[in-house]
């Protein structure tokens, strides 16, 4: 199920409404099967996947607590088995086409598996907890309906935020009770992250896709146009999507991590990347940055696990040349970054003048860099950067674009802004009802731009679904 | 555009606005204000649909809309009240 689905509409009323009612001690059964079955609605047999990655892991790392000597070995049972599952649904034809690229001949012919929704997300999850759980970390969780919720929690389950065992299960455990700031804090994440998706990511995605449907009919001023809006699109898709799985996981009485923090105002790549899908790259830097030596062998080595963790994170994202190369050109752009921050760091410039400089050049590289993302082969990435730098047209055809659609594209990175401010409905506020008016009125704007999207065939998945 | 070529379509809408700015600064009467003015505001765009306007223009009249309350929603915070 997605969020933006209308049975999603009828799913979470009667979820929430029923888990108010139900005593504490049935909840995290109703979440369980609220889970499975949200996850489910999209394809039965993805239940399948979860399920046995969830038994394995569990297993595994009850082992690992009662025959500490072998504790190795359930380690590598549990990485085998999850990675195995995410290495055959997600790169075994990618890997497959290299080495018939590479012109050895096996014969190959494409499986074209479906890839399970979320699979990246909760495999990371399970990994985190066994190798915790390998570490000493945190302790194995015994009650497998427990764990089985903490693996498949509904709000987070299909694009995350990674959580860690010690954050989110302690939680699912406690007796929770619905309050008027809990519900404010929720209404406002889910509120906002319906604006990000419905009036800004998925009206500037109409713009991109044409742009990047046939690249060379366009200019290169169209294309970087169309390349930075692109920031703006999955910015706001991504972001969107959190805050809906916060907004929702609050009204649970659950907090879940924060992915997002401004991350288009870091004024260095180092800060970008702690601001941008903030769980990914803690477990990025945990397991493998860190394991690998971090910074702590010498400059050659810390270069070297920088582009490691990055190519890893580009693969992550899918299994395609753009994706690795979008995660090296990371890699290399945040090396240059260290090797020029000395110099830099002597210029004598005002801290805020800097920071202003630092925040512009960020978003102009991490936007550049969106066009390797976004771009659907190796031959798209070649038109994107020849027309951008070397055939740079100032053309700009509007034909495609209606007025109201360029006003609302402007209000809405307007409302982007402000949002942030957004005020909450909480307990002892006096302007509580005038705030009511105010939500009512966005999710009137949002409903508006919600039928406007299904009655024009329009963006409306999660783009980080597809990983 | 349909919306602005039919000034009657924004009397509910000014009135909507003009209520939950008013009332906002009245607490007694903020929720009955408030309530008045959204409903109002509802008007307008049952109305817009029937003259035959789109969604994208009663959503770019709205986002204006929410604009000009922020912007009083600001003043009013700055006043304190």
């Amino acid at each position: 199920m997605n969020f933006t689905s209308l049975p999603f509409f009828v799913f979470l009323p009667v979820v929430l409404l029923l888990h108010y009612l139900l005593p504490h001690r049935y909840r995290y059964l109703l979440l369980l099967v609220a889970s499975y079955f949200f996850y489910a609605y999209l394809n039965p047999w993805l239940l399948a996947l979860i399920v046995s990655t969830t038994l394995l892991t569990y297993l595994c790392a009850l082992g690992m607590e009662k025959y500490p000597k072998k504790r190795v070995l359930f380690l590598i049972i549990s990485i085998i088995f999850t990675l195995g599952l995410l290495f055959v649904f997600k790169y075994l034809d990618f890997t497959l086409s290299l080495f018939v690229h590479a012109g050895l001949s096996i014969s190959f012919y494409p499986l074209n598996l479906i890839l399970p929704v979320g699979i990246s997300f909760y495999t990371f999850q399970t990994l985190a907890y066994v190798i915790d759980v390998y570490k000493g970390k945190t302790k194995a969780e015994h009650h497998i309906l427990y764990y089985a919720l903490f693996i498949s929690f509904f709000p987070q389950l299909v694009a995350g935020p990674i959580e860690k065992k010690d954050n989110l299960l302690p939680q699912l455990r406690a007796e929770r009770n619905m309050d008027l700031d809990k519900f404010g804090e929720g209404l406002r994440y889910f509120v906002i992250g319906f604006v990000k998706k419905v009036i800004i990511a998925d009206f500037l995605a109409v713009y991109v896709n044409q742009v990047y449907a046939d690249l060379s009919l366009f200019s290169g001023f169209e294309i970087l146009l169309s390349t930075f809006s692109f920031g703006i699109v999955i910015y706001c898709d991504f972001s969107g999507y959190c805050d809906i799985a916060l907004g929702i996981a609050k009204w649970l009485g659950v907090d879940l991590s924060k992915n997002f923090d401004r991350p288009y105002l870091s004024s260095s790549l180092k800060e970008f990347w702690n601001r941008w899908h903030i769980t990914l790259n803690d477990f990025f830097t945990e397991y493998i940055y860190i394991p690998l030596g971090g910074s702590k062998k010498g400059r050659v080595r810390k270069y070297l696990n920088i582009l490691i963790v990055f190519f890893i994170s580009g693969l992550w994202h899918g299994a395609s040349l753009h994706f690795i190369l979008w995660g090296l050109a990371h890699g290399l752009l945040l090396i240059i970054e260290d090797l020029l921050y000395a110099p830099i760091s002597k210029i004598k410039l005002e801290d805020g003048a800097k920071r202003v400089i630092g925040i512009v050049v960020t978003y102009i590289l991490v936007n550049l860099a969106w066009g390797l993302f976004r771009a659907q082969s190796l031959n798209d990435i070649a038109i994107i950067y020849s027309k951008i730098f070397a055939s740079f047209i100032p053309a700009f055809d509007l034909s495609f674009f209606t007025p109201e659609a360029i006003i609302i594209a402007i209000l809405g990175i307007a409302l982007l802004i402000y949002l942030p401010y957004l005020p909450k409905i909480k307990r002892g506020e006096k302007q509580n009802y005038a705030y009511i008016s105010m939500y009512a009125l966005l999710i009137l704007i949002v409903g508006l731009g919600y039928f406007n999207n299904m009655t024009s065939g329009g963006e409306s998945s999660f783009i980080y679904f597809q990983f | 555009m349909i919306v602005f070529a039919q000034p009657i379509l924004f009397l509910p809408l000014c009135l909507g606005l003009l209520l939950m700015v008013v009332f906002s600064f009245i607490h007694r009467l903020c929720l009955l204000g408030n309530l008045l003015g959204i409903a109002s505001i509802a008007t307008y765009v049952v109305l817009s649909f029937l003259f035959g306007a789109n969604y994208l223009e009663i959503i770019l009249v709205l986002l204006i809309t929410l604009a000009i309350y922020f912007l009083f929603d600001a003043v009013r915070r700055r006043l304190g009240k």
